[in-house]
C-alpha cells in the first residue's frame, strides 16, 4: 500500500509541472497587455513599454516560464498583477468559501443521492423509482446557472426569504449547494441504482435471501457493501463537478470564492492569479484523487491484494462503467 | 471472403438487434423524437421562424408572452421564440461537432495508449491526467480567453475539455480486448498494428464511446452555455442559449419569462440526449439493463 | 467480510469528519475583526446606529490615490486622505491642511499648513509630505496628466509648514486639482518605505483609516480617533462588494446597504418609487462621443465622417441605449462647464448622408468591422448604429471582445470607431478635453497640430475670458472637423436609504463621504 500511495506521489510531480506548463502557455497566448490594463488608458507607450520590461513581459517564453518555475520552487506564486497582493494571499483569501461550497454540496449529493438510489433500487418499478428516475433525469439535464438564476428569482426576488449574495451564515448556504449539487445528485442517484440493481440480481444475494435474512440486512449487510464500490469511484468526479459548479454560481450568487477569482482575473488578465489558482486546483484534485484510490483499494479487496498493474485495469474498467453513468 | 460476409451479418444483425431493443424502450424514443424535432427546428430555423433572430424592435421591447410573440421580446424588441429556435442551431453545433471532435482525438489517443502499452501509454496517460488535473470547467475558460471569443473557439475550448474522458474510457477498453484470443490471432497471421486497431480494437469499444457521446454532447452543450454565460465563448449578439440567459439576468426581476425559455431549451435539449443516451447504453448491452 | 466493511465505514466516517474539520477549520471564534474568513464572520453587514455601509459595483484595486484610476477607489479615498484646499457648498475654496495659499505670481504659488495634523501612523504631516505628494502624482501614469501644470524641480520646501509649488506655465485649474480627491495628500515617509503598502494599508491623515480588507467581499473601515478635524458621523464604514447591479438594489431594499453605487437603469423607478429609499442622480461631467480613427480609411475622409453623423438619429439612439437616463450631448463636453459653447448635433437626415457619402466616392456605401466589449450599453449601442448606418449603405460587421482585448486594440489604434465616454478628473475643460491631446495613443488619431494649440492656448492662461474665447473656437473647430460625434450626457445614479443625510453627488461621480449620516 505504501508503495502504491509512493508511486501515485511520484507521478503527481510531473503531472502538476505539467498543469503549469499548459496553463503558463494559454495566459502566454492570451491577447490582452497586463501592463496597458494595470497603468490604464492615459499612459504612453514608452511608460506601458517600461513597464513590459519590468515585468519581464518582453523576455522570451522559457525564460519567463523557467523564472516562474524557480519562484515556484521557493513557494513564490508570484504577485498578482491587479491588487499586487501575492497571489498565495489572494488565493488563502478566497479558497475556504469555495471549498466549503463544493464540500457541502458534495455532501448534500451524497446524503441525499444515494439513499434516493437505494430506495429506487429497492422497490424497483414502484412509483417512486419512477419519480425519482425522471427527477435524476431531470436533475442532470439542469444547467446548473438556469436552477441558480431560478431559485434566486423564487426565493430571493419573489419572496424575499434567502438573501441574493453573499456567504455570512447558514441561509446563504443555501441556493448555491442546491443548484451546484443538484447534477451531483442526480449523478449519485443514478449510479447507486443501477450499481444497487446490479447487485442485487448477484447470486450471494439470493443465498442471503434464501438464508430468511430480513430485507434490510440483506440490502445494508450484503448490497450496499459492494454497491458502493462505484459510487465512491466518482466521489473524486462529482467533487471536480462541485468545484466547477462553484465556479458560475460564486458569479450568480456574488460569492468571493476561487472560481471567481479565476474567472474575473482571466477577464483582468492577471496571469500569476490564474496560474497560480489553477495550480492550486489541480493540486488539491491530485490530492483528492489519491485519497479515493486509496479508500478504493481499501474497500475492494480484491483490488488490493493484486494492487499494481492487475489494480489499474480491473480499476479502469470498473471506473469506466461508472463513468458511463456519471456526468461531469 | 467468407469470413467478411459472416462478420458484416454479424454486424448487421448486432445493429439490428441493438435497435430492436431501443425501439422497445418507450423513453428512449421520446428522446429520439424530441432530439429530431430540434434538429428539425434548427435546420429549418429560416423557415419556421417567425421573425428574424436579429431584428430588433424598439417599439415593442419587454413584451410578455402574447400571440404575435410566444415567448416575448428581450430588450431589443427581438422575439424570443425566434432567438430560442436559431439557437438550436449553435447548440447543436457546438454539441455535436465539438464533441465528436474531442471524441475523436481522445478515442485516437485511449487506443494507442492502450494497445501500445509502455512509454507511449505513459506519455499520453500522463498528458491526459494533466488535462483532467484541471476542472473542465476552468479548462475550458482557460482556452476560450487564450482564442478568443467566436464560436469556433467555444467549439475548440469545449472539445478540447472532451478529450480526456473518451482516452481514458477507450483505454481502459483496449487493455480488456488487446488479450484477447483474436487480437493474438491477428498478430500470428501477420496484420500491421494499425489494421489490428481499426478492424479489432475500434468495433468493440464502440459501444461505450457511443455511449459516453450521447451523454457528453449534453454536457457539451451546457459546458459552452456556461461559457457564453460568463461572458467567453460566442457572444451577443448570436442567439446563443447561454448568452440569453446572460443578458436577461439584468431584467430578471421585472420580466422573467426572458430567464425562462432560453434555459428551458437547454433542459428539453440535454434531457431528450439523456434519455436517448441511456436507451442505447439500456440497448446496447443487455447485461447491464435495469 | 464484516470486519473490513466496519473498517471501511470507519475510514470513511473519518475522512468525513477530516474534511469537515478541514472546511471549518478557518472558522473564527468570535470577532469578526480578527477574522479573515469572510465567508463565517459573524452577521451580515447592516446599519447598526454606527456603520456605514456602501455597495459598489467592483473590488478596488488599490488604495493608492496615484495608482489608478476607478471613481470608488476614490470614494474610499475621501474617508483616509485630506487635501490641501475643499469647497464649500458655494464652490467657494475653503482651507483643509492647508491655512492659507497665494498665487505670489504666475507660477508660484505659496501654501501654508496645519500644524497639527498627523498622519494615521502618528507621524506630522510637513510640507516634505506634500512636496512628495505632488512629485508622485505628476509622475504616476494614472495622474500624470492631471498635474501636468506641476514643476517637481523647482517647487520647494521652506520650512515644515510653508511650500512654495512651482507651476511649469500658468495652469487656470490648479485649485481646481489641489481641492479635488485626486490630489489626496500622502505620507513621504509611508510611501518612500513601501509604495505596494499603500495599495491595501494606505497611510493618509483622513478621519477613518483601513481596518481590514476581505479581498473580494468588503473593506471595513474605522474611526481615526486622533483627526484633527470633525468627525465623521459614524463609527465604522464598510465598502461592501457586490457586481451584480440587480443584487445592489435587493440589499438596498431589504436594508443590507445605506447606499448603493450605479444602479441600473431598470432599477431606478422601482427605487424611486420606494419610500424608504432615495435615487441620487444627476448629470455627469462625462460624455459618451463616438469617436473615428481619423487614420485609417475611409474615416480620414471629412465628408465620410459627415455623412455617418448626418446618418444617426440621436434622438432614438440615446433614448434606446441608455434606456431612457441620458440626453443627447448638446456640444464637445459637460454644459455646466467653462466656456461651454453648444454644438450641433447634427441634423438626422438619411439622404444628405447619402449625398455627402457620393461626394466622398463611395456611392454604394462601404462596410467595415465595427469592434467593442461586452456590456449591455456597447452591444446595444452597436445594433443600433448598425441598423442606422444599413440605411446608407454602410455596412457595420460586430466584433465583441473582452476589456482587455479592446483596450489593447484602442491603444495601439486598431479600432475603427468606437463609443468612448472617457472619465474627468476635475471640473475643467483641460480635463473635460482628455481625448483630444495629439500624443494620446487611442483610436482616435486626429493628427491635427491646430488641436493641440488650442488645448495648451486654454490651459495656460488664468484669463477666464480668455479662455472663453479659446475653448470656443476649439468647439467650433471640433465640430467643423467631425473627427468625433458627441452623443449623449450619461445620468449616474446612486441609490439611498431615504434617513441617509448629507450624501451630495459631485459631477465627478466621488462623492464626499465624510459629510455623511445615517438616521
Amino acid at each position: 500500500m505504501l508503495k502504491f500511495i509512493l508511486k501515485r506521489l511520484l507521478v503527481m510531480i510531473p503531472v502538476l509541472l505539467g498543469v503549469t506548463f499548459i496553463v503558463f502557455s494559454m495566459m502566454y497566448i492570451t491577447d490582452g497587455d497586463p501592463a496597458r490594463m494595470m497603468l490604464g488608458d492615459l499612459a504612453t507607450d514608452e511608460e506601458v513599454e517600461a513597464l513590459r520590461e519590468d515585468m519581464g513581459l518582453n523576455d522570451p517564453f522559457f525564460t519567463r516560464y523557467f523564472n516562474y518555475l524557480g519562484d515556484l520552487l521557493h513557494g513564490d506564486l508570484g504577485t498578482s498583477y491587479s491588487t499586487r497582493q501575492p497571489v498565495s494571499t489572494a488565493i488563502m483569501e478566497r479558497l475556504p468559501a469555495t471549498i466549503k461550497l463544493a464540500f457541502f454540496s458534495c455532501l448534500f449529493a451524497i446524503v441525499i443521492g444515494v439513499p434516493i438510489g437505494i430506495i429506487s433500487a429497492v422497490r424497483q418499478y414502484s412509483i417512486i423509482d419512477s419519480i425519482s428516475r425522471i427527477v435524476s433525469l431531470i436533475g442532470i439535464s439542469l444547467p446548473n446557472f438556469w436552477l441558480a438564476l431560478l431559485l434566486m428569482l423564487l426565493f430571493s426576488v419573489q419572496l424575499g426569504w434567502l438573501p441574493p449574495s453573499g456567504l455570512y451564515g447558514p441561509e446563504y448556504y443555501i441556493m448555491p449547494v442546491i443548484s451546484i449539487s443538484a447534477v451531483s445528485l442526480a449523478t449519485f442517484a443514478r449510479t447507486t441504482r443501477s450499481s444497487m440493481l446490479e447487485v442485487i440480481r448477484q447470486d450471494y444475494i439470493r443465498t442471503a435471501r434464501a438464508k430468511g435474512q430480513t430485507e434490510w440486512v440483506v440490502v445494508t449487510k450484503h448490497a450496499l457493501r459492494n454497491a458502493l464500490i462505484p459510487i465512491i469511484t466518482i466521489v473524486g468526479v462529482q467533487f471536480a463537478t462541485a468545484l466547477g459548479g462553484a465556479v458560475v454560481n460564486e458569479q450568480i450568487f456574488g460569492i468571493s470564492g476561487l472560481g471567481k477569482l479565476m474567472v474575473d482575473s482571466i477577464k483582468a488578465r492577471d496571469f500569476p492569479v490564474v496560474q497560480g489558482g489553477v495550480l492550486v486546483i489541480a493540486i488539491m484534485f491530485s490530492f483528492l484523487n489519491l485519497f479515493i484510490d486509496v479508500l478504493y483499494a481499501f474497500v475492494d479487496p480484491r483490488i488490493k491484494s493484486q494492487y499494481m498493474r492487475g489494480s489499474k485495469k480491473k480499476k479502469a474498467v470498473a471506473a469506466s462503467a461508472a463513468a458511463g453513468e456519471a456526468q461531469e | 471472403m467468407k469470413t467478411g460476409t459472416a462478420k458484416k451479418q454479424k454486424k448487421r444483425s448486432q445493429a439490428s438487434e441493438t435497435w430492436k431493443r431501443l425501439r422497445k424502450n418507450r423513453l428512449a424514443v421520446v428522446g429520439l423524437v424530441i432530439l429530431a424535432l430540434i434538429f428539425l427546428l434548427a435546420i429549418f430555423a429560416d423557415v419556421i421562424a417567425p421573425y428574424p433572430y436579429d431584428q430588433q424592435d424598439y417599439s415593442s421591447t419587454f413584451q410578455t408572452p402574447s400571440a404575435q410573440h410566444l415567448f416575448g421580446t428581450d430588450n431589443f424588441g427581438r422575439d424570443i421564440l425566434s432567438r430560442v429556435i436559431y439557437g438550436a442551431r449553435i447548440s447543436l453545433q457546438i454539441g455535436f461537432i465539438s464533441l465528436l471532435g474531442g471524441a475523436f482525438v481522445g478515442c485516437v489517443l485511449g487506443a494507442i495508449a492502450g494497445y501500445f502499452g509502455g512509454a507511449v501509454d505513459t506519455i499520453i496517460m500522463r498528458f491526459n491526467d494533466i488535462l483532467m488535473a484541471i476542472p473542465r470547467i476552468v479548462l475550458a475558460i482557460s482556452i476560450a480567453s487564450a482564442l478568443g471569443p467566436g464560436l469556433t473557439n467555444a467549439m475548440i475550448a469545449v472539445a478540447i475539455s472532451s478529450i480526456p474522458n473518451f482516452a481514458r474510457v477507450v483505454r481502459a477498453s483496449t487493455l480488456t480486448i488487446k488479450d484477447q484470443e483474436y487480437v493474438e490471432a491477428a498478430h500470428c497471421i501477420g496484420a500491421n498494428n494499425f489494421h489490428i486497431i481499426k478492424r479489432h480494437v475500434f468495433p468493440n469499444v464502440l459501444a461505450p464511446i457511443i455511449v459516453q457521446a450521447t451523454l457528453g454532447i449534453g454536457t457539451a452543450i451546457i459546458l459552452a452555455a456556461s461559457l457564453s454565460f460568463l461572458g467567453l465563448g460566442v457572444t451577443p449578439p448570436d442567439p446563443e442559449w447561454g448568452s440569453m440567459l446572460s443578458e436577461a439576468r439584468t431584467y430578471m426581476r421585472d420580466y422573467p419569462y426572458m430567464v425562462i425559455f432560453p434555459g428551458l431549451a437547454i433542459m428539453v435539449t440535454v434531457l431528450a440526449l439523456n434519455l436517448f443516451g441511456d436507451g442505447l447504453r439500456d440497448a446496447l448491452d443487455p447485461k447491464l439493463k435495469k | 467480510m464484516k470486519k473490513r466493511f466496519g473498517r471501511a465505514v470507519a475510514l470513511l466516517l473519518a475522512v468525513v469528519m477530516v474534511l469537515a474539520l478541514a472546511a471549518c477549520g478557518s472558522e473564527p471564534a468570535a470577532d469578526p475583526a480578527e477574522s479573515s474568513d469572510p465567508a463565517t464572520s459573524g452577521e451580515t453587514p447592516a446599519v447598526t446606529g454606527g456603520n456605514l455601509v456602501i455597495a459598489l459595483p467592483g473590488e478596488p484595486q488599490s488604495l493608492d490615490p496615484y495608482a489608478h484610476s476607478m471613481y470608488y477607489n476614490f470614494m474610499a479615498a475621501t474617508l483616509i486622505f485630506d487635501t490641501l484646499i475643499s469647497k464649500d457648498a458655494d464652490g467657494n475654496y475653503i482651507p483643509e491642511l492647508a491655512t492659507e495659499w497665494e498665487f505670489t505670481d504666475d507660477l508660484t504659488l505659496n501654501v501654508v499648513l496645519r500644524d497639527d495634523v498627523y498622519f494615521h501612523d502618528g507621524s506630522q504631516l510637513t510640507a516634505d509630505d506634500v512636496k512628495f505628494t505632488l512629485d508622485t502624482a505628476a509622475a504616476s501614469s494614472f495622474s500624470s496628466s492631471i498635474f501636468a501644470w506641476y514643476d517637481p524641480d523647482n517647487t520647494t520646501v521652506i520650512d515644515p509648514q510653508t511650500i512654495d509649488i512651482k507651476l511649469k506655465y500658468a495652469y487656470a485649474a490648479t485649485l481646481e486639482v489641489l481641492s479635488s480627491i485626486r490630489s489626496a495628500i500622502v505620507s513621504k515617509a509611508a510611501y518612500e518605505a513601501d509604495p505596494t503598502s499603500y495599495t491595501r494599508t494606505p497611510v493618509g491623515t483622513g478621519p477613518m483609516k483601513v481596518e481590514n480588507w476581505y479581498s473580494g467581499d468588503r473593506i471595513e473601515f474605522v474611526r481615526n480617533e486622533d483627526y484633527w478635524g470633525e468627525p465623521v458621523a459614524f463609527d465604522t464604514c464598510t465598502f461592501r462588494i457586490i457586481v451584480e447591479a440587480s443584487t445592489r438594489t435587493i440589499e438596498l431594499e431589504t436594508g443590507g446597504v445605506d447606499i448603493a453605487v450605479d444602479m441600473a437603469y431598470s432599477d431606478w423607478s422601482r427605487i424611486e418609487s420606494n419610500p424608504d429609499l432615495v435615487l441620487v442622480s444627476g448629470r455627469t461631467d462625462n460624455m459618451a462621443s463616438l469617436v473615428f480613427n481619423n487614420s485609417i480609411e475611409p474615416f480620414n475622409n471629412i465628408l465620410v465622417r459627415q455623412a455617418l453623423a448626418h446618418a444617426l438619429d440621436l434622438e432614438s439612439l440615446v433614448q434606446v441605449c441608455w434606456e431612457g437616463t441620458a440626453e443627447v450631448a448638446e456640444g464637445y463636453y459637460a454644459s455646466s462647464m467653462l466656456g461651454f459653447k453648444p454644438e450641433g448635433p447634427r441634423e438626422y437626415d438619411v439622404e444628405l448622408a447619402k449625398e455627402l457619402l457620393s461626394e466622398a466616392g463611395y456611392p454604394d456605401g462601404f462596410s467595415f468591422t465595427y469592434t467593442t466589449y461586452q456590456t449591455n450599453l456597447n452591444q446595444t449601442f452597436a445594433q443600433v448604429v448598425q441598423s442606422m448606418w444599413a440605411e446608407i449603405g454602410v455596412d457595420v460587421n460586430i466584433e465583441i471582445v473582452d476589456l482587455a482585448t479592446f483596450t489593447d486594440m484602442n491603444n495601439s489604434g486598431q479600432l475603427t470607431a468606437a463609443l468612448l465616454t472617457p472619465s474627468v478628473a476635475i471640473s475643467d475643460p483641460s480635463a473635460a478635453l482628455i481625448l483630444w491631446p495629439i500624443d494620446r495613443t487611442i483610436s482616435l488619431r486626429h493628427n491635427d497640430q491646430h488641436i493641440q494649440d488650442l488645448l495648451d492656448a486654454g490651459s495656460a492662461t488664468y484669463d477666464e475670458a480668455e479662455r472663453v474665447a479659446i475653448y470656443e473656437e476649439l468647439q467650433d473647430y471640433l465640430y467643423s472637423m467631425t473627427y468625433t460625434v458627441p452623443v449623449a450626457y450619461p445620468t449616474f445614479a446612486f441609490g439611498a436609504a431615504a434617513d441617509v443625510q448629507g450624501f451630495n453627488f459631485e459631477t465627478n461621480q466621488i462623492p464626499d463621504l465624510t459629510t455623511v449620516s445615517v438616521g
